[in-house]
């Protein structure tokens, strides 16, 4: 059985312990079985108040790792592949206390650091990636935590654009700590075909964000959502289906996700709206 | 239905070659770039009568050199007497329309207030868009996904300008790459203009050949037939890089194979179409 969630960025960015008060108990209210909590910065919300916040709310959590600037697993610069991983060891630690089984994200590279990848150059940087990721793999899977590997569009990664490729950095860590993370908006610009591509993630796939085509609310939109039902009904998925919008009046996540313009009337409709769709669709 | 492929994703290809190659695949136009020193513009005409294809448009390249909505007046200047280069060069090769855009490409920071750029996008358009009235051409404005620009990237958003502007010179364009991530009904979107729309760039949505990826082409098709849309269905196919000029010229599949079948696909989805009707 499938569970659904919705991220705290659809309406604030960064998430802290006040957002999260009042989140957690609307979110919970409107039938959510999870809130997605991504980590920005440590430290911007307390996962002790939070735990406590989930279980007055009784719904659950799943985590996201944030990938800014400093945070690189594709570089050859070893102090900040170590405090990457460091990060994403928090990460961890963080998805533990909060009962979250995955940590979700481009966990590979920097979000927009693009770069026309060579020949030889790919395997070089996937190579180093799952040198990197081994240990945090390791880490987590000792925490009962899966890692996700998330591929991202062409203008957002050159590194892992497809669930395909995602396979082969994933194969390459080969350890049970680590999964890979479906994106519905990325899929539609980057998958040949959605139901393929899931099918062909197989168990290896730990974590689905959705959103309409257009990143807005799911449903009544471009997206193929009958490929994304077939998919996951091929591969008996049994995780969470995790909704991700972004506000367009916070400026920081906006510009960050290239959101210039409401994607929907209130941000609200984008969870509301979208649960009983996702609900009709893959329950 | 008249059908274009943008040679942009040739690169450097002498210009006979890709005439050449459109012609022997059965297409009814070319789509060249507008980039001063391209090509020939003697050679590029007597190459088009040789093989008996037309020269559909121009793709217009929006760099932060050219741009319409700029703060800086040099740059806004520059942007204009661009236009009026690419309207010059559709008129000695007898292109129909130019794809064209307010900002530069990949520009994703505004300057000014959303009001006040597009009022200069307006004012640009305007004096361009008369000087093409004057030689018969037509502006298409081309809205672009949110990785290539903050300022159009709708369909409707790209009809407010061109109502603004309102001259029968210029008018909206559709790319269904963009519009499959900016647009939640494409079909609707592009009837959205009815009658101003001007040109349309068919890709599927990972921008390879239409067939290569998941979108549905029909309810497109059906839409432009009922519109009687006469304007160039062109292909503009690119390389799946976040820059897209960087890997141009490279992607060997877009040569032959993408060129091939772009036109054999669409056309099978056009046939259908039109039997069901």
């Amino acid at each position: 059985m499938v569970t659904f969630a919705a991220s705290v960025w659809i309406w604030e960015s960064p998430p802290t312990d006040e957002v999260l008060e009042r989140l957690v108990p609307r979110l919970a209210g409107w039938g959510f079985d999870a809130i997605e909590l991504p980590v920005e910065s440590v430290g911007d919300w307390a996962p002790r108040h939070a735990k406590d916040l989930l279980s007055a709310s009784k719904i659950g959590a799943t985590v996201c790792a944030v990938m800014p600037d400093d945070r690189d697993l594709s570089t050859d610069d070893a102090a900040i592949v170590a405090s990457t991983q460091d990060y994403l060891r928090t990460c961890i630690d963080i998805a533990a206390e909060v009962g979250s089984s995955v940590v979700a994200g481009p966990i590979y590279a920097p979000v927009g650091k693009t770069w026309l990848l060579a020949g030889s150059e790919r395997e070089e940087v996937l190579g180093r990636i799952a040198t990197g990721l081994r240990p945090v793999a390791r880490y987590a899977a000792d925490h009962g935590v899966r890692v996700g590997v998330e591929p991202l569009n062409r203008y957002e990664t050159s590194v892992i654009n497809t669930l395909e490729q995602a396979a082969e950095l994933v194969d390459r860590v080969d350890t049970v700590g680590i999964g890979i993370a479906a994106d519905t908006f990325h899929m539609n610009i980057e998958e040949r075909g959605v139901s393929r591509a899931l099918e062909l993630a197989a168990e290896r796939l730990v974590h689905v964000q959705v959103a309409g085509n257009d990143r807005g609310t799911p449903g009544g939109d471009d997206f193929d959502w009958q490929g994304l039902a077939a998919g996951l009904r091929a591969i008996s998925y049994e995780g969470v289906i995790a909704i991700e919008s972004f506000t367009a009046l916070n400026q920081t996540i906006a510009r960050a996700a290239s959101v210039w313009r409401p994607l929907a009337k209130q941000q609200d409709d984008i969870a509301v709206n979208g649960l009983p769709f996702l609900r009709q669709l893959l329950s | 239905m008249r059908f274009a492929y943008n040679t942009l994703v040739y690169g450097d290809e002498p210009a006979g070659d890709s005439i050449a190659r459109l012609a022997r695949f059965g297409y009814d136009g070319v789509e060249f770039v507008g980039e001063p020193g391209k090509f020939d513009v003697a050679e590029v005409r007597d190459l088009l009568a040789a093989h008996d294809i037309a020269a559909s448009s121009i793709c217009a390249i929006f760099t932060p050199a050219r741009d319409l909505v700029s703060r800086d007046a040099a740059v806004r200047r520059e942007a204009v007497d661009y236009i009026k280069w690419c309207v010059n060069l559709a008129a000695e090769i007898g292109a129909e329309a130019i794809s064209t855009q307010v900002a530069a490409c990949m520009k994703i920071r505004p300057e000014d207030e959303r009001s006040i750029e597009l009022d200069r996008a307006v004012e640009g358009l305007k004096e361009a868009g008369e000087a093409a009235g004057e030689m018969g051409i037509r502006l298409a404005l081309e809205p672009w996904n949110r990785y290539e620009t903050y300022l159009i990237n709708r369909i409707e958003q790209s009809l407010e300008v061109v109502e603004r502007v309102d001259l029968g010179s210029v008018g909206c364009m559709a790319d269904l790459f963009h519009m499959a991530i900016e647009e939640v009904d494409i079909a609707a979107a592009l009837r959205l203009p009815g009658d101003k729309l001007y040109h349309v760039h068919f890709a599927d949505s990972d921008r390879a050949a239409p067939g290569h990826g998941h979108t549905d082409f029909r309810p497109s098709v059906e839409a432009l037939l009922d519109m009687d849309y006469a304007g160039y269905v062109s292909f503009e196919l690119l390389p799946a890089s976040g820059d897209p000029f960087l890997m141009i010229g490279q992607a060997r599949e877009f040569f032959d194979e993408y060129t091939e079948q772009a036109i054999t696909y669409t056309k099978g989805i056009v046939a259908e179409v039109e039997q069901a009707r």
